[in-house]
């Protein structure tokens, strides 16, 4: 009876996890800021568009940490 | 389940701890918002908004809600009233839902404090800007729900003994490490994937995003979840107290 608890509750840890994983996968957002802050504009989509070859975009960062939290902030994915 | 709620909330009010909690709180955010001229003074922020007030209220809450939830279980376990209450025709998942919801009343109360300072602030808006309501729905999502997975901790702690204090402690602790706690340990790593891995776990950064005034499925979902897995282990516990 104590063992079936203990697998519940890590259960119950488990399910959050991967329900919140499945969740990464929608990427939809909701901008509630006035002036649409995040969101691209269709002047910059259809410039985006235009765009043919690879971008290469620098970005200069000193200590790792502060990569990784750049990283963080751009993608939210973890596979 | 009103019945409850009901009684909850008396048990609260009825006596003097619930205004002196509400007052220290109210109090300090006051003091540290508009008074002391330190890093969360509002007047010296030079933007008109409560960016400074969101930054706050976790680590006030942090403390407000330990204090408020620790009671409802631990002290019906150290009266013993557990056992009458479970002789009602409730189940006990309604039992921790209805304690649940009473701290999310009293909780609101003090969260309403939000509204109240930023019609304060309008007086200090440029003459050609408006009132970004928008993103201040958002930020308040954001302190709703994580008001909501520390209440969820704090009823989840007071399953675990009949000490009030001691439950206060550990939910204090599970708290402050839930929400913090996984930044520092994703601090550790190198490797990005673990970074990130360990850093959405922590409540800070699901809280931060939407306090930008976004809303994403990640960042509710896994507030909400944390929520309801603290709920759910909560109960697990009543089961094994009452057994």
């Amino acid at each position: 009876m104590h063992k079936k608890e203990a697998y519940k509750l890590f259960a119950a840890a488990f399910l959050l996890l991967a329900v919140s994983f499945i969740s990464t996968r929608f990427t939809w957002i909701i901008d509630l800021t006035s002036d649409h802050r995040y969101t691209l504009s269709e002047n910059t989509k259809s410039s985006l568009l235009e765009i043919r070859q690879p971008v290469i975009i620098d970005v200069l960062l000193g200590a790792i940490y502060l990569l990784n939290t750049f990283a963080c902030e751009a993608n939210w994915k973890f596979f | 389940m009103w019945g409850i709620i009901k009684q909850e909330l008396k048990s609260f009010f009825y006596t003097p701890m619930g205004y002196v909690l509400l007052g220290s709180f109210f109090c300090l955010n006051g003091l540290f918002l508009w008074v002391f001229k330190g890093p969360f003074n509002l007047l010296n922020a030079g933007f008109a908004d409560l960016n400074l007030f969101y930054e706050l209220n976790p680590w006030l809450l942090l403390f407000l809600v330990p204090a408020i939830g620790m009671r409802s279980f631990a002290d019906e376990l150290k009266k013993g009233t557990l056992e009458l209450l479970l002789t009602k025709p409730l189940s006990k998942s309604t039992l921790t839902t209805a304690k649940y919801i009473a701290l999310l009343l009293v909780l609101s109360v003090a969260l309403s404090l939000a509204v109240f300072y930023f019609i304060l602030l309008t007086p200090y808006l440029l003459p050609n800007q408006q009132m970004d309501w928008g993103i201040f729905w958002g930020s308040f999502l954001g302190l709703f729900l994580l008001t909501n997975a520390f209440t969820a901790i704090s009823v989840f702690s007071s399953t675990l003994g009949n000490n009030v204090f001691t439950s206060f402690i550990i939910a204090l602790i599970l708290c402050f490490f839930q929400y913090y706690g996984w930044v520092e340990m994703a601090n550790l790593f190198e490797d990005f994937k673990w970074y990130s891995f360990f850093k959405s776990l922590a409540l800070q950064t699901h809280y931060s995003n939407l306090n930008k005034g976004v809303i994403q499925p990640f960042n509710l979902v896994f507030l909400l979840g944390q929520s309801f897995l603290f709920l759910y282990w909560a109960k697990l516990n009543l089961d094994k107290k009452t057994r």
